[in-house]
């Protein structure tokens, strides 16, 4: 237990630190961006920009607006949109992490799920047509871009079949499931390529060749001891997952219209919103940090071999 | 194995010259039984030498079809020979042997050569300059759809063959498309390249340094793949201002965090065995070392590594074009191709598709490649 | 070198009898044993295919495995060991081709569809691994690997199984075991993981038991109590073992008949005092020569010269002709037969045919024959 409380501190202590660091490089990076946040800059005169800077407190020490937005952070006060009419960042964001998570999680599981029945079935039957063919999905998975899905899919249900919506978030599940379809690209392709590596090197271990010995039918050894052996070290790989669909998020929302944190960032980009851009930097920073540490845990429970236990063979 | 089914024929004791063998080659034929194969007669008055690589399916001999003279010492010394007397082939030479077999690896590549090829005699190839417009011929289809005669005649353009026809501003696609593939080849191949430079070189330095130093660049490794790739490279664009060369350095900045985790790791543990271990205690340069055993033991990894790395950086650019921070325009990458395609794609599917479909194969074959080549190289993964 | 030459007459006058013996090439079970046959191969083949090249691994293997009794595999690595044991329960992967005839209790072993096979397999007859520390689940509590097998071929319930396994685990000497019963492996030492193995092998009392090199990976103590193991649950149970391994002090402690192997043939068989002080085969002199004993003198340590043949092409005549300073102008060309030295012992090298040249064996194989000259003395005065 106090292994536990050791290892969580220490991690806990170490995120802390990343995210400090990662605020403050976005926050100086942002202020060393050229042009100005507001939008119709060009017909702003002098006085003007004197004015609007005031407003926002640009024309502080760069040391103090730094101070300022971390006492803010820490208040949970992300600054103000300077795009969309002085809203709080905060707010902004509020509505927009629902649609987001939902689509990101709905995404993961998908794509896991699928990608690791895919390496199971490709590794079980490694050098058959089964390989070949599970293989080859996963191969054209991380070939086609998942923007290149996105619209592949979107013309095909949505536009030719009117199957399901083409975009926006209205229509409760049915709205999500081509978009959900289209991330969830990335992480099945990569999910069953690395379960197709870990079990192939499981399928030739000795505990394997001694469960033939026992007598267990093949689908029974892939079940009961190869898959789950490959499936705990996919937990290391689940935090770059997710890592890439934030990656992909941001083209899939703005193709779908979906409300969502990745469609705000696109927007943000293209228009200079300062604090939009750095809070949600923090939030892809935050979530990834998280799900990296979680994933640790996880692995600590899930292996029991880096299990923190007190006790050793004798 | 009865005495009976072996074939004698012709011994003539004594006569060693005359020799005959008793027990036959069998001719080879699979999923026969091994008796079968028995029979035919073979004349060996001809030197017998032992590396005559005897059929298996031939079974001990009959002791009354050995002829007497061959009891005695025989002449050869013994072979004391060991492994590496057998030929030993090169690992490059190895592994070229294997990948041969791996029909799919091979068409990617010669897919990938051809594609080169043609995207970097782009300014050979291309019919028209990729950034000219001419507004009169915007968004016109390819010449051999079914349905462009009509659509050239309507604009007076009868004589024009734009062979994937034209864009917005009337240039020439297939034009652009050649030179957004040199471009986006070059980002991609630069990029990759920086990035697995950055990585071994941290990695080696990581994981040959002392204690203390590798603890600290083991930390700041932590804290920035802490942040996610996309929002560094997107922060680093805005910052910069995209353009080919802040692309490159945005994305090699980016990604090297994998490759130097692999390397470090690789280090640690060649570093680890006790040839090296006794260059260490010897006073040789960590560089040397580093040099001498390290990267030659990683090379397949780098090898293997870059052909991974290609794609991603492929599919980055033009994912930065997509959400506009990518190449500037007029000028063209297959990214800013399928942006300005996938906003008229209802209308003009075609500007969009093809684009894509480059995009595709360009990624399948690089993806195909590093399989095939991940296959031979990584003795780990081999079947 | 009287007693030699004796000794060598013997050989020509069996050398003519033992063409039965020789054509079937079976190292038979010992004479006048009454004891069931448990496992009978004859003419075993295994070809791997692999790059296009055929590997022969094993070529033409014969034995007879009686209940109750220990016959040891013995050779060098890649000397078809593993491989025929394992093909007795048909262990091999799927680049393998089995001809042959391989019966376990009469029933056809190559011939069982999938299911029959799996009945076999950790039921009637169960296998031990080499490496103790790889052949356990890492992930799985080592009661349920245990458990598993039991109620893979038992009806018996949840409970049942467990109670058997820690009653299992009490008997290979896992002390606490209904502790222990919830330990992963990696909680366990090497030897006692690998008594685990053989809980898990005995789980069903199986009718015979493949040791597969079972204590190369354990340090001479731990070899020495598996061994023990292994001998105590032979007693109490009356399992056949086959036990596979190139440590010839371990055939001597635990085998009572020994089969020599050589590039994926039989080359030398008969009881365990029959290869140990009267061997005829120069393989066995070798291996023999090369295995420190407590009367072996300084330096007297002789490895056999080369290597072993490339299975894909195993050269013409006898496969260790070219390793052999005994060999004789015939190894080169002919395989040898194999000649009766008793009923129970025979060797497959022309040195036996009465008209091979009479060879001096090595100083020390001449002394391992001395004692069994006076042991066969001995066995004659009373």
């Amino acid at each position: 237990m106090r292994r536990w409380l050791t290892f969580i501190g220490s991690r806990l202590v170490m995120m802390a630190v990343t995210m400090l660091i990662i605020v403050t490089v976005t926050f100086f990076l942002m202020h060393a961006l050229p042009g100005t946040p507001y939008n119709n800059q060009a017909l702003l005169s002098n006085d003007q920009l004197v004015q609007l800077n005031k407003k926002y407190g640009f024309d502080k020490p760069l040391l103090l607006q730094y101070l300022a937005y971390l006492g803010g952070i820490l208040h949970g006060d992300f600054g103000i949109s300077l795009q969309f009419s002085d809203q709080p960042v905060t707010t902004l964001m509020a509505t927009r992490i629902g649609p987001s998570i939902q689509l990101g999680l709905q995404a993961v599981v998908l794509g896991t799920v699928l990608g690791v029945l895919l390496g199971a079935l490709a590794a079980a039957n490694q050098n058959t047509w089964i390989d070949r063919f599970c293989s080859s999905i996963a191969i054209l998975g991380r070939s086609v871009p998942n923007y290149v899905v996105a619209v592949i899919v979107q013309s095909i249900f949505a536009i030719s079949l009117r199957l399901l919506p083409v975009g926006l978030w209205d229509q409760g599940f049915r709205s999500t499931i081509l978009p959900t379809l289209a991330l969830s690209i990335a992480p099945l392709a990569d999910a069953a390529r690395f379960i197709r590596t870990e079990m192939i090197d499981v399928l030739t271990s000795d505990y394997i060749e001694l469960a033939r010995a026992k007598g267990m039918s093949e689908p029974m050894i892939v079940v009961r001891h190869a898959l789950r052996n490959s499936l705990i070290p996919l937990i290391t790989v689940i935090g770059p997952m997710i890592a890439g669909l934030m990656t992909g998020s941001l083209v899939i929302e703005t193709i779908f219209s979906v409300p969502g944190i990745g469609e705000q960032f696109t927007k943000s980009i293209l228009s200079n919103d300062y604090y939009t851009i750095m809070a949600v930097t923090i939030w892809y920073s935050a979530v990834l940090v998280e799900v990296v540490f979680l994933m640790d845990v996880l692995y600590q429970i899930a292996d029991p071999r880096v299990r923190i236990v007190g006790k050793e063979g004798e | 194995m009865s005495v009976a089914d072996i074939g004698i024929a012709g011994v003539v004791p004594g006569e060693i010259a005359g020799v005959r063998h008793g027990v036959e080659h069998g001719v080879k034929r699979d999923g026969e039984r091994r008796d079968d194969v028995r029979g035919v007669e073979r004349d060996v008055t001809h030197d017998v030498t032992r590396d005559v690589t005897r059929d298996v399916a031939d079974g001990p001999a009959d002791p009354a079809a050995v002829p007497d003279a061959l009891f005695v010492p025989r002449a050869a010394a013994v072979a004391d020979h060991d492994a590496a007397d057998v030929p030993h082939l090169s690992h490059a030479v190895q592994a070229w042997l294997r990948l041969r077999h791996n029909k799919t690896a091979i068409a990617a590549a010669i897919v990938l050569v051809s594609l080169f090829v043609v995207a970097f005699s782009a300014p050979v190839l291309a019919p028209a300059d990729p950034n000219a417009q001419k507004v009169e011929y915007a968004n016109l289809p390819p010449y051999w759809f079914s349905d462009a005669a009509e659509q050239y005649r309507l604009i007076g353009a009868q004589n024009q063959h734009f062979v994937l026809g034209t864009d917005q501003f009337g240039r020439d696609l297939l034009s652009r498309l050649l030179y957004g593939t040199r471009i986006s080849l070059t980002i991609s191949l630069v990029a990759a390249v920086l990035d697995i430079a950055i990585g071994v070189t941290w990695g080696l330095v990581s994981g040959l340094a002392s204690r203390r130093v590798d603890d600290l660049m083991q930390r700041v490794l932590e804290i920035i793949s802490g942040v996610p790739s996309l929002i560094v490279v997107v922060l680093m664009l805005l910052v910069f201002q995209p353009g080919l060369v802040s692309i490159i350095v945005a994305m090699a900045i980016t990604f090297w965090i994998t490759m130097a985790r692999v390397v470090r790791g690789q280090t640690l543990q060649i570093r680890s065995l006790e040839y090296v271990q006794a260059a260490i205690v010897l006073g040789t340069p960590r560089a040397a070392i580093a040099v001498r055993h390290v990267l030659p033991n990683i090379l397949n990894l780098i090898i293997i590594r870059l052909m991974f790395s290609i794609p991603t950086a492929i599919f980055f650019e033009t994912f930065l074009s997509f959400i506009g921070v990518g190449m500037k325009i007029p000028n063209a990458s297959i990214g800013t191709l399928l942006n300005d395609g996938f906003k008229v794609v209802r209308i003009y599917p075609y500007q969009m598709w093809i684009p894509a479909a480059v995009l595709c194969v360009i990624m399948l074959s690089f993806n195909l490649c590093a399989d095939g080549l991940r296959d031979v190289l990584d003795p780990k993964m081999r079947g | 070198m009287s007693e030699i030459t004796e000794d060598s007459g013997n050989v020509v006058e069996t050398g003519g009898i033992a063409s039965g013996a020789a054509a079937s090439g079976t190292a038979a079970s010992a004479g006048g044993d009454e004891r069931p046959v448990r496992v009978s191969v004859r003419d075993l083949h295994v070809t791997f295919r692999k790059d296009n090249l055929d590997v022969h691994a094993v070529r033409g293997v014969s034995f007879d495995l009686r209940a109750g009794e220990t016959l040891a595999l013995v050779g060098e690595s890649g000397s078809g060991k593993s491989v025929t044991c394992r093909s007795l329960m048909r262990l091999l992967p799927r680049n393998a081709r089995l001809d042959g005839d391989v019966r376990f209790d009469g029933r056809d072993v190559l011939a069982l569809d999938r299911k029959a096979l799996r009945d076999l397999r950790g039921n009637r007859i169960a296998m031990i691994f080499q490496d103790p520390m790889t052949s356990l689940d890492p992930t799985m509590i080592i009661g349920r690997q245990i458990t598993e097998t039991i109620r893979l071929h038992t009806s018996v319930g949840r409970r049942e199984a467990r109670e058997r396994a820690i009653r299992l685990l009490d008997q290979v000497g896992i002390s606490d075991a209904a502790r222990r019963f919830h330990q992963y492996p990696h909680e366990f030492s090497g030897g006692q993981r690998q008594r685990i193995v053989i809980a898990i092998a005995l789980a069903c009392h199986p009718d015979v038991l493949i040791a597969d090199e079972p204590t190369t990976a354990l340090d001479v103590t731990m070899q020495a109590q598996i061994l023990d193991l292994l001998a105590d649950i032979q007693r109490d149970t009356g399992t056949a073992i086959i036990l596979v391994t190139h440590d010839l002090g371990v055939v001597a402690k635990a085998a009572d008949r020994v089969a020599v192997m050589y590039a994926g043939r039989i080359v030398e068989y008969g009881t365990a005092d029959e290869i140990f002080y009267n061997p005829r085969h120069p393989y066995t002199w070798g291996l023999l020569g090369s295995t420190p004993t407590l009367d072996t003198e300084r330096g007297r340590l002789r490895p056999i010269p080369g290597v072993p043949p490339n299975l894909a092409a195993i050269p013409a005549g006898d496969a260790f002709a070219p390793r052999n300073a005994y060999a004789l102008a015939v190894d080169e060309r002919y395989e040898p037969p194999f000649f009766a030295v008793s009923p129970t012992h025979a060797a497959a090298t022309w040195l036996l045919d009465p008209r091979a040249p009479q060879v001096e064996p090595p100083a020390e194989i001449r002394w391992r024959w001395r004692i069994w000259h006076e042991l066969q003395h001995l066995e004659g005065a009373a």
